[in-house]
Parts: structure tokens; C-alpha cells; sequence
């Protein structure tokens, strides 16, 4: 596991450039590693046409191992400009979720275990699953947001195991990493930066997830309706929607009226015979119907 | 395996020499209307004009066919998928199971196919007719700090260099006997991940050398810039951006005091 140190004269070079420059030189230099594993790092996945990219792993890599700042940079414009050159649509929305992803990870776990890492890692690496699917569903629709699914799934899976292993690997190998992440210094309000992080994290994964499962979830009615009705006595059928969703009643039975707040047919019956009935339902570009018969018979 | 690393494609059309601020301000533009755009045949008119204005620019096939490939699958997928969850009213056209295929689905679909297209479109032509260094100096135009501006061209400039260090760290592998494209996918990951120590350390090195020179040029010592090359507004260009914002402004107040397009 221990890579022996590259002997370099590395160690010896005693100077280390002024901060001004220095983060200058590594957020560009991120940046642009970054966006090039993302486009030379792919991975073809046996018996299918995909492929998923390594991308994430460098994100993660950039927030370990050099803080917020740069996971923020690296990850999002570095990730923006590799969809820049193959697939521009994607580029926006990749800034925002790929530098959050770098940020959190410099935000939880800069320098700190292993552990921890991997730990952040996997939040990291549910936020990007979240973030891409909640935009893609809005964009392309459920089905091609559920299909890119797996994918996402994949990098950030990549990105949680690997990203800390390297980590390790190029500090023990390259030493003065540390010394360049002390251009980054951690300024107060760490704590306020962490809770924030992961208030905002919390928060969006549960927004993404309610959404997500309104947009999967179809529309329903929650009950049957009574089919049998007395002449005279009071008739009533909630039909209980899963979702706050538009009601329209078509009917040619004139006593039957339609409650909307409670979501309820209600009437008394004045005449006997069959009666037919539909129900529609709508919300958000979800339909749902009901045809049904009422038969109002004698009083029972 | 080369990737493309740079979508410019070299010409002298109007589009090439349109002010990069103008291009950069009617791609951002039309990004955010096509949100609004829903109909199917005005649809059709906008993407028709993108191809037209991608003609303008003399793109030649080469480049249609890297649009073509890299974004056919994706617009498949959506015209696939969208029909089953779109649940639009209309007449049945098949039952799968509990999913019913209704004529307002592959309207729905076609529309949402057509506007990724428009989205596809209108970035490729940004990025076919602009230099990625014209596209930094639109950037700082447009008021990003110079500081972000020089290190977003930095970016840009080692991306070959990078992607050139990355490939023969592969290619060493693979003279090595490495199947990098054979096994299971823990493997496959494998092989790649490890191109990433030697790769991230000389770009680490690179950094405290860039650092160093830059430095050494006194980098942000002062206060007031000059410049080599500025951008200025002819005629033309802020023609183009008026009627860019004044399209936009008409489809706008139409879309969402009248509603049509939706």
C-alpha cells in the first residue's frame, strides 16, 4: 500500500511561491487535469453502449486534498469545460453540481482520515446522483434521467473508493502537497462553513428526493366509487388523490355535485336509473380518469 | 482514443468575427428562452434556423457528424422514454402494460427532443465559431475579474498538454502488456486510476513552476492592465445583439402575456 517516495529534489527546493500566484497556478492547473480525465478517463461498460467517465474522482481528489476553494473550481469548471468540448448542454448544469461535490469534499474532509473521506465521499457522491437526476428529469424527462441514472451511480462510486486511496498515494509520494494546500488556509467560520455545507446538502437531497418521487409516482385515485344509490338518500364518494390535483366531473346526472376541497362527490339521487359518470384528474402534466355507472335504485 | 480538445473550427464567416461578448450574450440568452419555447412547430423554425445559421458558418460535415454523434443517443433516448411517463391527454395509439402511448405523448416527445436539440445546437455554433481564447476575453468583457480570466486560459492551454501526458501514461501501460479495455469493470477502473498518481504529481510540479514564473513576471503587481488585443463594439455586433434581445423580449412578453408557444 505504501508507495516508496519518489526521491525528486523536491524536498530540497526551499522555495515556495506567494500564495497570490500559487492559487492562481493550482485552481488553473486542477481545473484543467480535471477536465482532462474527465474526458480521457472513460470507461466502457461491457455489453452495453455506455460509458461512464473518472471524472469525479479528481473532483473528490481536489476538495481532499486542497480544500473547498479548489474543489469548488476544479470540479465545477474544470467538469464544465470537458462538457464544453463534447457536450455543451451539459455544461451548466455540471458546473453547479460537480463544484458542489468539490466543495463539499473540501469543505467535510480536507486533510483529514481516511475514513472521514470516504465517508464524505459518499455524500458527495449522493448529492451528484441527486443533482444530475433532478435536472435531468426536468430537462429530458423521467425515463432518460432513469437511465442515466446507473452511470452517476457508477462515477460516484468511483470517486468515493478511489479519491481517498489517491489521496494517500500522491501525499506519500509527493510530500509537499501539504505545503500547497497551505495556500489554501482554512480562514474562521470552519464550522459555519461545514454546517452550511451540509444544511445545504440535507436539504437539496431531500427537495431532490420529494421531487423526484412526485415526478416517478403516478397519479391515483384512492378509492372505488359506490355504484349503487337510493332514491333520496344521501349519496357521497371521496375519491382521495395521492396528489393536491385539478378535478374535472362530467356526468349527466344532475343531482351529483362536486366538493373540490374535499375532494368528494356528494348529492342525493331525485330520479332512478343509470347514471354515468367521469372523473378526471390532473396535476403537473400527470392525467388520471374514472368512468363509473351509479345506479339509483328505490328507496332500500 | 484523441479526443477533441478544441471544437473551433477556423473560418473568416460573420459569425466568426462577430464580437465575442455578443455571441457569448445571444448563446445565454437563448438558452434561458428556450425554457419558455414548448410548441412543436415554432420548435422546428428555431432549430431550422440554428442549422441554417451553423451553414452560415461553413461547419462542415466533420464536425456534423461529431454534433450527430455525440448527441443522436441522447435525443433517442428521450424520444423513447418520454412517451412512457409523459401521461399527455389523447387519443391511444398502444398499451404496454399499465403505460398507455397516446398521440399527445409523441407530440409531447417531439417537442422536448427538438428544444435539447435547440440547446445542442446553440451551443456547438458558439463554440464551433469562437476561440476558446476569444471566448476568455468575452468572459472578462463581460466583467469576470482578470485574475479568473487568466486562470480559465490557463485551463484551456494545458488541456492538450495534460491530455497528451495522460494518454502516454496509458500507452506505457499498454506496451507493458495492460489490457486496459479487457475484464471486469473493478478492473477497467483499475488500470485507469493508476494513471492518475503519475499524472496529478507532474501537474502538481507544473503548478509550483507556473506559480514561480508567474511570480517572476510580477503577476498582478499592477493595478492598472494594458492590453495587446481589445474588444470593440462595431456596428454590426450591437446590431446583432439588439435584435437578438429584441427577438427575445417579443417571444417573451408574447409567451407570457398571450401564452402562445407554451
Amino acid at each position: 500500500m505504501a508507495a516508496a517516495p519518489i526521491p525528486s529534489k523536491d524536498e530540497e527546493r526551499e522555495v515556495v511561491s506567494t500564495r497570490g500566484p500559487l492559487r492562481l497556478a493550482l485552481l488553473a492547473i486542477l481545473t484543467s487535469l480535471t477536465a482532462v480525465v474527465t474526458i480521457y478517463l472513460r470507461v466502457p461498460i461491457p455489453a452495453t453502449q455506455g460509458y461512464f467517465n473518472l471524472g469525479d474522482i479528481l473532483v473528490m481528489f481536489a476538495g481532499f486534498s486542497l480544500g473547498p476553494t479548489v474543489g469548488l473550481i476544479a470540479g465545477g469548471v474544470g467538469s464544465g469545460l470537458a462538457d464544453l468540448i463534447g457536450f455543451p448542454l451539459f455544461a451548466p448544469m455540471t458546473a453547479v453540481i460537480k463544484g458542489f461535490e468539490g466543495f463539499l469534499c473540501g469543505a467535510l474532509a480536507a486533510r483529514r482520515s481516511r475514513l472521514r473521506m470516504h465517508a464524505v465521499g459518499g455524500l458527495a457522491g449522493a448529492w451528484i446522483v441527486a443533482g444530475y437526476f433532478a435536472v435531468e428529469v426536468y430537462l429530458f424527462g423521467v425515463g432518460a434521467a432513469l437511465v442515466e441514472l446507473p452511470f452517476n451511480v457508477l462515477q460516484g462510486v468511483s470517486g468515493l473508493v478511489i479519491a481517498p486511496l489517491l489521496v494517500q498515494r500522491v501525499a506519500s509520494a509527493y510530500p509537499r502537497l501539504a505545503r500547497l494546500a497551505e495556500a489554501f488556509p482554512e480562514r474562521g467560520g470552519k464550522v459555519a462553513l461545514r454546517l452550511g455545507g451540509g444544511a445545504v446538502l440535507v436539504v437539496l437531497l431531500l427537495a431532490g428526493g420529494t421531487y423526484g418521487m412526485q415526478v416517478i409516482t403516478p397519479l391515483e385515485f384512492g378509492a372505488e366509487p359506490p355504484l349503487a344509490a337510493y332514491l333520496g338518500t344521501p349519496y357521497e364518494y371521496a375519491f382521495s388523490p395521492n396528489f393536491p390535483a385539478e378535478v374535472v366531473l362530467r356526468t349527466n346526472a344532475s343531482w351529483l355535485d362536486l366538493d373540490e376541497t374535499n375532494a368528494t362527490l356528494v348529492g342525493t339521487p331525485d330520479a332512478l336509473g343509470s347514471f354515468w359518470v367521469n372523473l378526471t384528474l390532473s396535476w403537473k402534466g400527470k392525467t388520471a380518469g374514472q368512468n363509473f355507472t351509479i345506479t339509483v335504485a328505490p328507496q332500500a | 482514443m484523441v479526443a477533441l480538445l478544441d471544437l473551433y473550427a477556423p473560418s473568416q464567416t460573420a459569425l466568426h468575427r462577430l464580437d465575442p461578448r455578443a455571441k457569448l450574450l445571444s448563446t445565454a440568452v437563448g438558452f434561458v428562452l428556450l425554457f419558455f419555447l414548448g410548441a412543436f412547430w415554432p420548435l422546428v423554425v428555431v432549430a431550422a434556423f440554428l442549422v441554417a445559421l451553423l451553414g452560415l458558418a461553413r461547419i462542415g460535415g466533420r464536425r456534423g457528424r461529431f454534433v450527430a454523434r455525440s448527441s443522436l443517443p441522447l435525443l433517442l433516448l428521450i424520444l423513447i422514454t418520454w412517451p412512457l411517463f409523459s401521461g399527455a391527454p389523447g387519443d391511444v395509439l398502444a398499451t404496454l402494460g399499465p403505460l398507455e402511448i397516446t398521440a399527445g405523448d409523441l407530440w409531447a416527445a417531439g417537442s422536448i427532443v427538438l428544444r435539447v436539440l435547440c440547446w445542442i445546437l446553440l451551443f456547438f455554433l458558439l463554440l464551433f465559431t469562437t476561440r476558446q481564447s476569444e471566448l476568455v476575453r468575452g468572459l472578462t468583457g463581460l466583467g469576470l475579474p482578470y485574475r479568473a480570466g487568466f486562470g480559465l486560459a490557463l485551463a484551456f492551454r494545458y488541456l492538450p498538454t495534460f491530455g497528451a501526458a495522460l494518454e502516454t501514461t496509458l500507452d506505457a501501460q499498454r506496451t507493458r502488456g495492460a489490457e486496459v479495455d479487457r475484464g471486469s469493470l473493478v478492473r477497467r477502473v483499475r488500470y485507469r486510476a493508476r494513471a492518475l498518481i503519475p499524472a496529478i504529481i507532474s501537474a502538481l510540479r507544473l503548478a509550483e513552476s507556473l506559480a514561480l514564473s508567474l511570480e517572476a513576471r510580477g503577476f498582478g503587481s499592477e493595478r492598472e492592465r494594458t492590453a495587446l488585443r481589445r474588444l470593440r463594439w462595431r456596428p454590426v455586433d450591437l446590431v446583432v445583439l439588439a435584435l437578438v434581445l429584441g427577438a427575445g423580449a417579443l417571444f417573451l412578453w408574447l409567451r407570457l402575456t398571450a401564452g402562445t408557444f407554451a
